[in-house]
């Protein structure tokens, strides 16, 4: 379970002129990442008549609205305030294309102007109404809070982990143990037999004279009487190197 | 807190250490011509004796032919030709050689950058690897260490010092010119997280290795082509066969294409276990981090691109038409997606990887 963010939900009611209730509700704010938890608040209303209406501002716990412009001095809610501005037009909902629920593009929109021709900025306190001049209203009613989770549930994975670690041991061990055959022969001879030890290598398997001598030396160590041992032989001419030629060392009793 | 004492300290010692690379790389490449000028002098000497040619002649062959499984038979040939008979210049056993200086310069800057990369995480008490800057000093420090620990025994690879100093330098250079970044503490959302050491670790392992495998492979790509024109011309007749002029004199002295193969293959495969290793640690973490244990994001996805090209690589190993020169192809090709990876993917393309501060 993941924690991706928390923030505030201001309750925020809406009505177009007609009187309708075209939004209400909590309203998730999206904080932009100053200290003040100030939030980006973004409000669609595309019931509206006779336009469709979007509501945009700021939402501010503990707000203040100075030459800075609106911004919040502290993360809790000591002040809620919010700053709003109202724009009208086609919101482009029905245009097919994916909107994001929290961003608006308002170059499209007109903003609701005032009585001296400026798009109208409304300050709300808690349990504050708005009136625009064409009858929209805007009110501020309560506060929640909210947190957003990711719960991420693979019932398979343990199973891929363990597959996967089995795979690395195969490969592992298909890389670094060497395969071989080893062959021993014995031959009676006069006064005794000699043994014949052989090798093979899968492949390249630069260790392969040396352990095949060694385990001459043991055997022929287990045996009494006394040892004659030739060097190893080596094969050459055409084979590659890749297949090990046969290596033989005698040893008689 | 960040130890600005040790940040310094830390600076301090690798841009002394990249001196000291450049010196060994000046060594390690008057190591390299000085043998191309012994060959020439040998060449000419026993041009002018006829015993000299037969010694020569032998050698000049070997360095085509078909080697003894798993032995280095060329540097057991090219070995007697260091300690000639005509005495062309050879120097008394104890005196200091280009390669001996080469050498020790090289484990001095080593040691240096290891200083480097230790003070820088003593500074910021974390692992010294959360930014491009201080995992390219990392890894480009494990490339000389494992170079170091392999030549340290195996000597007939210390003449590959210059190939392996070289990408070196550079990763420093262009970590030290474009992407360092004072030493500071990490994300809230890093810190705490083992998943930081492992993963990341691994990855730096990784990237190192294939580094280092893909100097092997280029130089046995490079060498399997002089070896078959020298063939060629021997087989035409030519008495003391040349390719390429004094690069091919250089070839000549380094290890045959078939040691240098199964060098890089044992450098890719365990390169090969680390980037599994790093896709199965960073899926863990993933999971843990961001719900998921995939989600296709770019450098997932290009860590995956390297782990296939290594996949093949392998593979082609074992393949009879696709062994030598081919399977290099593919290791080079998986070496240019770890570039890709580290530079473009961090850089240029938008993902949860994004490295935009560096």
């Amino acid at each position: 379970m993941y924690l991706l963010g928390n923030g505030y939900a201001p309750e925020v009611t809406v009505t177009d002129p007609e009187g309708t209730v075209v939004a209400e509700g909590p309203i998730i704010t999206v904080p932009l990442g100053d200290m003040g938890y100030s939030s980006q608040l973004v409000i669609k209303a595309p019931d509206a008549r006779p336009e469709q209406t979007a509501v945009v501002g700021f939402f501010l716990p503990t707000g203040t609205i100075d030459e800075q412009g609106p911004r919040s001095l502290y993360p809790d809610a000591l002040d809620p305030q919010l700053a709003l501005t109202v724009h009208q037009g086609d919101l482009g909902l029905d245009d097919g294309i994916p909107q994001n629920a929290y961003e608006v593009d308002v170059s499209t929109l007109t903003p609701v102007a005032g009585e001296d021709g400026d798009p109208v900025l409304i300050r709300l306190y808690a349990g504050q109404e708005y009136s625009l001049p064409d009858g929209t209203t805007v009110s501020f009613d309560g506060l929640r809070r909210y947190a957003a989770f990711d719960i991420a549930h693979d019932p398979f994975e343990r199973w891929v982990l363990i597959s996967s670690l089995v795979a690395v041991g195969g490969l592992i061990l298909s890389l670094f143990v060497p395969r071989r055959r080893v062959w021993v022969r014995v031959r009676p001879t006069e006064g005794g037999a000699v043994l014949e030890v052989a090798g093979l290598a899968r492949s390249d398997d630069p260790m392969l004279e040396e352990d095949v001598q060694a385990l001459a030396s043991k055997l022929s160590s287990a045996q009494e009487g006394p040892r004659m041992r030739s060097p190893a032989r080596t094969g050459d001419g055409p084979l590659r190197p890749r297949m090990t030629p046969l290596k033989e060392v005698h040893s008689d009793q | 807190m960040i130890n600005e004492q040790l940040a310094e300290l830390s600076n301090l010692s690798l841009v002394v250490a990249i001196v000291l690379y450049v010196l060994a790389m000046f060594g390690f490449s008057a190591d390299l011509a000085s043998l191309s000028q012994r060959r020439s002098d040998r060449r000419l000497a026993a041009q002018e004796s006829p015993d000299g040619a037969r010694v020569l002649h032998g050698a000049a062959v070997t360095a085509g032919g078909a080697s003894t499984a798993g032995t280095d038979g060329r540097s057991g040939s090219t070995g007697g030709l260091t300690a000639p008979t005509d005495g062309a210049g050879e120097r008394t056993p104890g005196t200091m050689t280009a390669q001996k200086f080469a050498f020790l310069l090289a484990i001095a800057g080593t040691l240096l950058h290891v200083v480097g990369v230790g003070a820088r995480a003593a500074a910021t008490q974390r692992v010294p690897w959360t930014n491009m800057y201080e995992f390219a000093t990392t890894s480009s420090a494990l490339v000389m260490v494992a170079f170091l620990v392999f030549s340290i025994k195996r000597t007939e690879l210390r003449v590959l010092g210059t190939f392996v100093v070289s990408p070196v330098l550079l990763v420093l250079l262009l970590a030290q010119t474009f992407w360092i970044v004072p030493a500071a503490a990490l994300t809230p959302s890093l810190q705490n997280s083992h998943w930081l050491i492992i993963h990341i670790g691994i990855a730096i392992i990784a990237t190192a290795l294939s580094i280092l495998g893909a100097v092997v492979a280029a130089l046995q790509l490079l060498q399997a082509r002089h070896e078959r024109a020298l063939v060629e011309k021997a087989s035409a007749g030519e008495d003391l066969p040349e390719h390429w002029g004094r690069f091919g004199h250089v070839l000549d002295r380094l290890p045959s294409s078939t040691v240098l193969e199964s060098l890089s293959f044992r450098i890719h495969s365990t390169a090969f276990v680390c980037w599994t290793f790093t896709l199965i640690f960073g899926a863990i973490w993933a999971r843990e981090a961001w719900g998921r244990f995939w989600g296709w994001d770019p450098k997932e996805v290009w860590t995956f691109i390297i782990w296939v090209i290594y996949a093949a690589y392998l593979h082609a190993r074992a393949t009879g038409g696709f062994r030598g020169s081919r399977a290099a192809g593919l290791a080079l090709a998986g070496f240019v997606a770890v570039v890709f990876n580290y530079t473009i993917v961090n850089t240029v393309i938008n993902g949860l990887h994004s490295y935009s501060g560096l």
